[in-house]
């Protein structure tokens, strides 16, 4: 009924104008039943709304639908850091380190068996001192030809002035990176010869671990996986928002309306209080509270709430202003309502269309003014992040061109913002009662 | 800046501008500003690097702390090892033209010990000198009231300046370049605070003209705005090159990178002394005996440390696993020491030796804006040890917040870092390792409170010892005691990375800090 | 009017002493500056002999005690770090950062009202919901993120734009600035924008609140029924009573942007206020904080009166007895 009569203007402005209509609507509807009626007629705002109650369904159920715990650091492995999307995690492939003694003075070939652990059963090197400036080495393993499925490979202990055939020596370490095809046979060369005994110390690594997880959105710094981090990131950040908006705009609306209201001594020293509130930088807020209370959520939620409330007091008393002096704020006075009931049920409604704009833009502020905060280095601990802490975080990869650990959390917040704010426009339309259609 | 400064500047400009043809301006960006421009007011690496430029010192420090002839051409103790003679360089003149003396010598040294209002002041390596004795105007003899081997180390941090700017010289001065008179390879033209300093190229300089004619240090304290101002084009040299850039910028043809080992350690500290300890409780959180004075226990905490991943993951490569104070070729360090292997089933093993082997609960407190990737080092460690069944923690801060609590012992394990600036060994074991005992200055720095009396006499042995291969056999082995001991957990050497413009070249240094004299452009 | 701006002024003073008070406290609770300040190998003698020479070794009430002693004489204290007037410090860097803020405000309004003008008008055409989804990208990004984004693409990639810094600044008018010059505009103009997207987008979702709000109300409705031309509507009727919330909120806006454009200032180098009070902050050099906020205090306060007194000029019904206190 209301969507035809909503579709056709014509017949829309009828319904608004004709008493009987809205008489009938009075009787037929609760007040929540109008507001959700009004709020539906958009579908953007519909969208937008399903897509909210999807994210806080994702985020309550984190611990449900994430495939890793990423705030537990036994679940997390620095190893599986920075892996792009759609990477598989494996774990560390089987690690072999063996010494090979070599003495210049012994010509001629020695046999030597080493240390037979995995992955490769029976190592046995051949050293062949032919040249005073040359010593060959022969490496085989079991199973055979096996080298070259090493992933890693490290030689050290070359001594000063001396050479390998392969590989290339680290430019400011001492050891030298071989690949694992080339280990078979190689050389150590000094010009002029050597000078002692030297052992040779082989690292290496299999190419390949047992694969984990496929981490869909890749992994963070820390080995996070991103889709996990999110939807926990989420958690923490829509509390952090939400709670502190809603906290610092109770109180920051209270005192505003008081001191429209009231005026005079009360209201200089609210006023005033705000002045000082709004003067002191967040950063100074958040450190002072940082060093008194510690770390947590609980803080940074106090922290956002210091700094904001004064914003709404501020905002809230410029509109109450104007309010005040209406007639209707002198009619309920006529009426010797009481001062409570005048604030906050016929100043506040008034007041409330161009609060609620700022509210959902404080919520995204406060998300975003939580990341920054992060990004000074003064806000949530780094082993719990929130999708603020993981932009910050990854930011510092966006020049290497490891884009997922930045760009997936802050599309993430986008969508989040955007959804809450499809749904705050609307409802500020329809909540305000000077632009209800059938009002 | 006076007017006849700026006059005799632009002389200088004008005579020489025939001659250096290929010279050009160079622009640095550093990642933070000095605070002053008096060389003895602030002794900190971001004043020191400028005041390096525009003053020398009696003796230089060389790209990796080594002890090069400044100001002064040769030194020594004499027969008597309390006093050290210095002979001058003859011919050397200031900025101003003005000719250097022993009298210049004698002025600093005085002036030092009163900067007023001195944040932190130079006075610790004048403090031990009783005496300047000008023999002639190009000899010096210092004097001390008991043997005093760092005599050379302690002076290649002091800038001589002008004995011409008279007995209150004050910081102002300084800062508007009135009093900015040195012998530095460049002189000071503009200090705009938060903005620019500025130097020219003293063509008097002793040691030869330098290359570049103007240098312009500017600070940019967004590492990632660094790395984008070098990029663009804005700048041509930038110092801290953030380790997340590196392989990216590696591949890049405009730019250059340099890189260098620092004399910077980082390590944890560890609370070796209470018998309860703040952040370590029984898994729950029940109050337990501090299990880290068992030595097993830090042992097994050490060996539980990946250092090859800390490297290779979190630095990205561009560090070096440590396992004592210093890295190799530096003076005092031990040839015998090894990296502890990772290996965390031998740490559970000695877990459960020591009556842990059900673990405990502990947290890593660090700064999380203070070394290179402090915070994920933090949190690679406490994941580490998780494995071996610790249940870990970490809490990281501001620097503003956390040196203060560190210092006021509120920690258990701490991630601290410390670079040695006399580049020596006796550095760190002075002021981390041994007993902490505020009347005599020593262990100031040691917030585990780890004491060892067998280290305590070596180095006290040590800083009696003027013979220079004695001292340092002294100080390696006071470290292997410590080592052993597991004093601290060291974890890596800081490697610092330098980016350039294509055509330049930067010359590492393992003091950190960055100079216009160590850019060369590539023929 | 005047008896009420100098009771403001004088209510200010107590304000200010409780700023004082509160920083004072704060500063001591987060740590003291010469642990961060002092060379690590620093003795403890040379520690405490520091500690004292700042004056920080005196029980608090005694530094406060010597501060107002101090301010009594004219002086705001002297800067622990940088061993320079504190007050001098913050009027160095003040035209850079007023500067920056007055050009980002400017870019925020003259882009801001039109467009949530438009938007309000025309609610439902493609222009005005493309208007209202585009600003939110102005906001929920973090504003450092979208620096460096500015940085990125303007001048590495595309190599237009310096990547940060100020330009060369000239002379005129009497006030030294870098908007006088062509090459300090360029240097002015990524950070400025920085600034300025999340107040842009903020004034628009205001502007187009209000007015959808007001275009309701029946004196615009008399005013059309008069058959008044819609630009002289929109402009006179329209315009008039929206300015109340917009001239808050703008007016709130740039105080924050003149204080805290912390952010900006770090990701594009800007040797501004902001720079200097969180780089204070970290070295905990309380001299400069004091300094610097007693002087965001006297401007907050300024602005405020400011936009009370252009209530009454929006809206005559408000009196500045009203506002009063």
């Amino acid at each position: 009924m209301s969507e035809t009569l909503g579709n056709d203007p014509a017949l829309a402005g009828l319904a608004e104008r004709t008493p009987d209509a809205r008489r009938w609507r009075l009787r037929a509807e609760t007040p929540l039943v109008r507001v959700a009626r009004n709020f539906a007629e958009s579908r953007v705002a519909v969208f937008g709304l399903v897509l909210l109650v999807a994210i806080i369904v994702a985020a309550v159920l984190a611990p449900y639908i994430s495939p890793q715990n990423p705030y537990d650091l036994s679940e997390i492995r620095i190893e599986a850091g920075e892996l792009p999307p759609g990477a598989v995690e494996r774990a560390d492939p089987p690690r072999q380190r063996f010494d090979i003694p070599i003495d210049p003075a012994a010509p001629g070939v020695q046999q030597l068996a080493l240390n037979g652990a995995a992955p490769f059963t029976v190592v046995t090197a051949e050293v062949l001192v032919s040249d005073p400036e040359r010593i060959e080495v022969r490496l085989t393993g079991e199973p055979a030809g096996a080298f070259a499925e090493v992933g890693r490979l490290r030689i050290d202990g070359v001594p000063r002035g001396a050479e390998l055939t392969v590989g290339e020596k680290h430019s400011f370490r001492s050891f030298w990176e071989v690949p694992g095809a080339d280990l078979a046979a190689f050389a150590v060369v000094r010009e002029g010869g050597f000078e002692g005994t030297f052992e040779l110390e082989v690292d290496l690594r299999g190419a390949h671990g047992e694969a984990i997880m496929t981490h869909w959105l890749g992994t963070d710094s820390q080995g996070r996986d991103m889709y996990s981090a999110i939807l926990y990131g989420l958690r923490i950040s829509l509390s952090v928002g939400v709670l502190s908006c809603l906290f610092a705009m109770v109180i920051g609306m209270s005192l505003g309306l008081v001191a429209a209201y009231f005026g005079g001594r009360v209201e200089t020293v609210i006023m005033r209080i705000v002045d000082l509130q709004l003067s002191f930088p967040a950063i100074l807020v958040a450190l002072m509270l940082l060093a008194i209370l510690g770390q947590g959520v609980d803080k940074v939620i106090i922290a956002l709430v210091t700094v904001q409330w004064a914003y709404y007091a501020r905002t809230v008393r410029g509109s109450a202003l104007v309010e005040r002096s209406k007639e209707y704020i002198e009619a309920a006075t006529c009426l010797a309502l009481s001062h409570r009931r005048i604030v906050f049920r016929h100043l506040l409604p008034n007041c409330l269309p161009p609060m609620i704009v700022v509210v959902t833009l404080q919520t995204a502020h406060a998300i975003s003014l939580e990341a920054t905060l992060s990004f000074l280095g003064v806000g949530l601990p780094q082993t719990e992040p929130s999708l603020g802490l993981l932009i910050s975080n990854g930011f510092e990869y966006m020049m290497s061109g490891k884009y997922w650990i930045s760009i997936f959390p802050g599309v993430a917040l986008l969508i989040t913002i955007v959804a809450i704010n499809l749904v705050g426009d609307q409802l500020r339309d329809v909540l305000n009662p000077r632009m209800r259609r059938d009002g | 800046m006076p007017r006849n400064a700026w006059a005799a500047a632009a002389v200088a400009a004008a005579m020489f501008a025939p001659a250096m043809a290929h010279a050009e301006d160079l622009t640095i960006a550093v990642a933070s500003e000095a605070t002053a421009m008096d060389p003895h007011y602030h002794n900190t690496g971001n004043n020191n690097q400028i005041m390096a430029q525009i003053y020398d010192r009696l003796i230089n420090q060389g790209p990796n702390q080594e002890l090069l002839p400044g100001l002064a051409e040769s030194w020594g103790p004499t027969d008597d090892p309390t006093v050290w003679e210095f002979r001058l360089r003859e011919g050397v003149t200031f900025h101003d033209g003005s000719p250097f003396t022993a009298e210049d010598v004698a002025y600093t040294i005085a002036r030092v010990p009163n900067v007023p209002n001195s944040p932190s002041s130079f006075a610790i390596y004048t403090a031990d000198i009783t005496e300047v004795e000008i023999v002639d105007d190009y000899t010096v003899r210092f004097h001390t009231a008991t043997p005093y081997p760092l005599m050379a180390n302690s002076l290649s941090t002091i800038y001589i300046v002008s004995a011409d700017i008279g007995e209150d010289a004050s910081t102002e001065c300084f800062n508007d370049g009135a009093c900015a008179i040195g012998t530095g390879p460049y002189r000071q033209v503009e200090y705009t605070p938060g903005d620019r300093i500025v130097l020219e190229a003293n063509a008097d300089y002793w040691d030869g003209a330098p290359i570049w004619d103007t240098v312009t240090i500017r600070p940019i304290s967004s590492p990632a705005a660094r790395v984008a101002a070098l990029l663009a084009g804005d700048v041509d040299v930038i110092a801290s090159v953030p380790t997340t850039d590196i392989a990216q910028l590696e591949d890049n043809d405009d730019v250059n990178l340099w890189q260098g080992i620092s004399n910077r350690v980082i390590y944890l500290h560890i609370d070796s002394d209470r018998e309860v300890s703040p952040h370590v409780t029984a898994i729950g959180g029940s109050e337990i005996e501090n299990p880290l004075r068992d030595v097993r226990v830090r042992r097994a905490l050490s060996m539980a440390i990946d250092r090859e991943a800390i490297v290779d993951d979190v630095m990205e490569g561009i560090a070096i696993p440590a396992g004592q104070l210093l890295p190799a070729g530096f003076f005092g360090v031990s040839d015998t020491i090894e990296v502890p292997d990772y290996d965390p089933d031998g740490a559970r093993a000695l877990l459960e030796e020591a009556g842990y082997g059900d673990g405990f609960a502990v947290t890593i407190h660090g700064p999380n804006d203070r070394y290179i990737n402090d915070a994920a080092v933090a949190q690679a460690i406490a994941q580490m040890w998780s494995r071996i069944g610790l249940e870990t923690s970490v809490e990281t801060m501001p620097r503003s917040v956390y040196f203060g609590r560190a210092s006021d012992l509120e920690f258990s394990v701490m991630l601290v870092g410390w670079g040695a600036g006399s580049g020596e060994a006796s550095s760190p074991l002075r002021s981390l390792i041994v007993t902490n005992d505020a009347d005599r200055g020593l262990g100031g720095a040691n917030r585990g409170r780890f004491s060892n009396a067998e280290v305590d006499a070596l180095v006290e042995e040590a800083m009696q010892t003027v013979d220079d291969d004695a001292r340092a056999a002294l100080l390696a082995h006071a470290t292997e005691i410590a080592m052993d001991q597991v004093a601290i957990i060291p974890t890596h050497f800081q490697v610092n990375t330098w980016g350039t413009r294509a055509d330049l070249e930067y010359e590492p240094r393992t003091d950190e800090y960055t100079l216009a004299t160590s850019v060369t452009p590539i023929e | 009017m005047t008896v009420f701006v100098i009771r403001r002024l004088l209510q200010s003073l107590l304000v200010m002493a409780v700023m004082s008070t509160l920083v004072f406290a704060g500063v001591f609770a987060i740590g003291n500056p010469i642990d961060i300040l002092i060379s690590p190998d620093a003795t403890q003698a040379e520690y405490e002999r520091a500690v004292r020479s700042l004056g920080l070794d005196l029980p608090l009430w005694e530094q406060y005690w010597r501060f107002l002693q101090n301010l009594a004489d004219g002086e705001l204290g002297i800067s622990f770090v940088h061993h320079e007037p504190a007050i001098e410090l913050i009027l160095q860097r003040m035209p850079a950062t007023l500067e920056l803020a007055a050009v980002a405000l400017l870019l925020s309004i003259t882009v801001g009202i039109p467009l949530g003008l438009w938007a309000g008008l025309k609610p439902d055409s493609l222009a005005g919901r493309s208007i209202m989804v585009g600003s939110i990208f102005g906001f929920s990004l973090p504003n450092f993120w979208q620096g460096l984004m500015l940085i990125m693409i303007f001048a590495v990639m595309l190599d237009l734009m310096p990547a940060g810094g100020r330009g060369e600044t000239a002379v005129f008018l009497g006030i030294e600035s870098s908007i006088w010059t062509l090459d300090g505009l360029w240097h002015l103009a990524l950070p400025a924008i920085n600034l300025a997207l999340f107040k842009t987008s903020l004034v628009i979702r205001l502007t187009r609140a209000s007015v959808r709000e007001v275009i309701g109300l029946d004196y615009v409705k008399f005013a059309r029924a008069k058959g008044l031309s819609e630009r002289r509507v929109v402009f006179v009727h329209v315009l008039k009573n929206i300015m109340i919330p917009v001239t808050t909120v703008i007016g709130l806006e740039l105080g924050v942007m003149i204080a805290f454009a912390v952010v900006t200032e770090t990701v594009f180098a800007w040797p501004g206020m902001g720079k200097l009070i969180i780089d204070s902050i970290f070295v905990l050099d309380r001299p400069v904080i004091v300094a610097y906020l007693t002087v965001i205090v006297v401007m907050f306060i300024i602005i405020n009166l400011v936009v009370d007194i252009l209530y009454s000029i929006f809206d005559p019904r408000v009196r500045l007895a009203d506002v009063g206190a």
